[in-house]
């Protein structure tokens, strides 16, 4: 649907998105205090961080909607908000707010029609298969098909980058899988996207890049599997009906004495465990994405 | 031009699909006339005089809705945040949203005017009220603005009382409803100042085929100054709030 056009597209050009030393701040409050980082065409880069971490401020100020205080934001070398950069992005905010009366079908041709390359608005609207709501108003669809309606209003514009604000809250599975194999196949094609969300195993099982945003300011870069093999940490987990000690800072799991830990250094953690002889059925394992994003922003529990 | 007509398309697509819009803007003034004004039309002069009040009172209703209620909705929504990610550039927004205003004023004079005609027997020609209408078109200009610029500081659920309660005011104090000299003695010294009154001055003389005087088109000019230094204040004030 997208390859020719943005093979085209991706030959010459710089950084599909490029956020250079932004600083943002909302009156005192500091929302966004240097942030650096890049989507390259055909990456698929997952913003994510804790509430007020600043996600949602990138987002704005990729699309255009709010402007930087300091710093650049360029989306294929011109600068957000301006008429080229906005030509080469489409954009699914958080919550859709269509007009109540309009048919689902007529959003999607008329965000179709700010562009001159639209995409192939029935392979799109079968790829999401939205036939049977797409000649309803808006008023009369659930929230998981508007938020269906949105996301093909931002993929018909054709453009090679997409910005998705939590796209797949509130879907039930069935959707979300639509959107992930259509994000999978734009991506597939050479398409940029950029995306925030608060499932990390969709993070985990669709991102290239993830970038972890923590008070403003990138805190971590890089591939699912890399942060969690940069991280290092492992879980243990064994039975014991003593309390381990203290220093280890091992959790009680509900029922059968059984307990974890976190450790960064798992070798020696399971030498002094051994050591310690009260511990049986021990079990390691790399921690899940969701644990490492917990520690890196600082929430281990 | 794709994406203008993109636009009023669209616009035009939620205004007829909005029963309620199209009741309370298009239907409404000539329901208004029938109920309450017809027994004062009783000779052809005061039938046109009252059909140029109702078709001031039917775009004026028409630009209120239209630039005020319709964008305070629009601009809370998010869907107005939406288009203005997507590339298009401002003056298509405001050219599209003008156009539809166009197309609604003009209906909702037609319905006036038919009821007029078809009840009380106007015999305006309709040359004279091509003229009359497109001058009442041209001179809610003004009154578009003032609403664009309140409808930046409203939130979307009191839009509608509160361009409701400055419709029926402005209407009634601007003798709209009934000749200014039929107004409360305290009403008409307040009508005088009133940019709704300048308005029905100059359509009253066009739908008598009398001259207008120009000190009515110089204060409805000055207030069109007026309120477009007012939108844009508002529009700037209104985008630095939303940084802090």
């Amino acid at each position: 649907m997208f390859h020719d056009r943005l093979t085209k597209q991706t030959e010459t050009r710089p950084a599909a998105l490029r956020f250079s030393e932004v600083r943002k701040s909302f009156g005192k409050k500091v929302v966004l205090s240097g942030l650096d980082f890049e989507v390259q065409p055909g990456d698929f880069t997952v913003l994510l961080g804790p509430n007020g971490a600043g996600k949602s401020t990138s987002i704005s100020l990729a699309n255009g909607l709010l402007s930087p205080d300091q710093g650049k934001i360029e989306i294929f070398g011109f600068t957000s908000g301006t008429l080229a950069a906005r030509g080469a992005m489409g954009y699914v905010p958080q919550e859709p707010a269509f007009p109540a009366h309009v048919r689902a079908m007529d959003l999607i041709e008329f965000s179709a029609a700010h562009s001159k390359k639209s995409s192939d608005l029935k392979l799109l609207t079968t790829d999401l298969e939205m036939q049977s709501f797409l000649k309803l108003p808006v008023r009369h669809l659930s929230g998981g098909q508007k938020r269906l309606v949105s996301v093909a209003c931002a993929f018909a514009l054709g453009t090679p980058l997409v910005i998705l604000d939590e796209p797949t809250t509130g879907l039930d599975i069935e959707m979300r899988q639509r959107v992930w194999q259509l994000l999978t196949k734009y991506r597939e094609q050479g398409g940029a996207i950029l995306m925030t969300t608060h499932y990390l195993a969709e993070a985990e099982a669709l991102a290239g890049r993830i970038v972890v945003l923590a008070a403003g300011a990138v805190v971590h870069s890089g591939s699912p599997a890399e942060i969690k093999r940069r991280y290092g940490y492992k879980r243990i987990q064994f039975t014991s009906i003593q309390t381990p000690p203290t220093p280890w800072s091992a959790r009680p799991l509900e029922g059968h004495d059984r307990w974890s830990l976190d450790s960064g250094d798992p070798d020696k953690a399971l030498m002094e465990l051994v050591a310690w002889g009260q511990a049986s059925d021990i079990d390691v394992a790399p921690l899940a994405l969701e644990d490492v994003f917990l520690r890196l922003i600082g929430r281990p529990n | 031009m794709k994406i203008l007509w993109a636009h009023v398309i669209l616009r035009l697509r939620q205004l007829v699909r909005e029963p309620g819009y199209v009741a309370s803007t298009m239907i409404f003034p000539a329901l208004f006339f029938l109920l309450f004004a017809l027994p004062n039309a009783n000779t052809p002069d005061k039938a046109k005089f009252l059909m140029a009040s109702f078709t001031a009172f039917a775009i004026l209703g028409v630009c209120l809705f239209q630039f005020g209620v319709h964008q305070a909705q629009e601009l809370k929504s998010g869907w107005y945040a939406l288009m203005r990610t997507l590339p298009v550039r401002a003056p298509v927004l405001f050219f599209s949203q003008a156009f539809n205003t166009l197309v609604c004023g003009i209906a909702a004079a037609l319905v006036v005017y038919a009821a007029v005609e078809y009840s009380a027997g106007a015999d305006m020609d309709f040359k004279r009220w091509s003229v009359m209408t497109s001058i009442a078109l041209i001179g809610a200009i003004p009154f578009a603005l003032i609403a664009a610029a309140i409808a930046n500081w409203v939130s979307a659920w009191a839009a509608l009382p509160i361009f409701n309660l400055i419709y029926i005011l402005s209407s009634f104090a601007g003798g709209l409803w009934m000749p200014p000299e039929a107004l409360p003695v305290n009403v008409e010294k307040v009508s005088q100042f009133l940019p709704t009154r300048h308005y029905g001055e100059i359509l009253w003389k066009l739908a008598l085929g009398q001259d207008v005087e120009m000190k009515f088109v110089g204060y409805l000019a000055a207030f069109g100054l007026v309120a477009l230094a007012g939108v844009l204040i508002s529009r700037k004030l209104h985008r630095e709030l939303q940084k802090i």
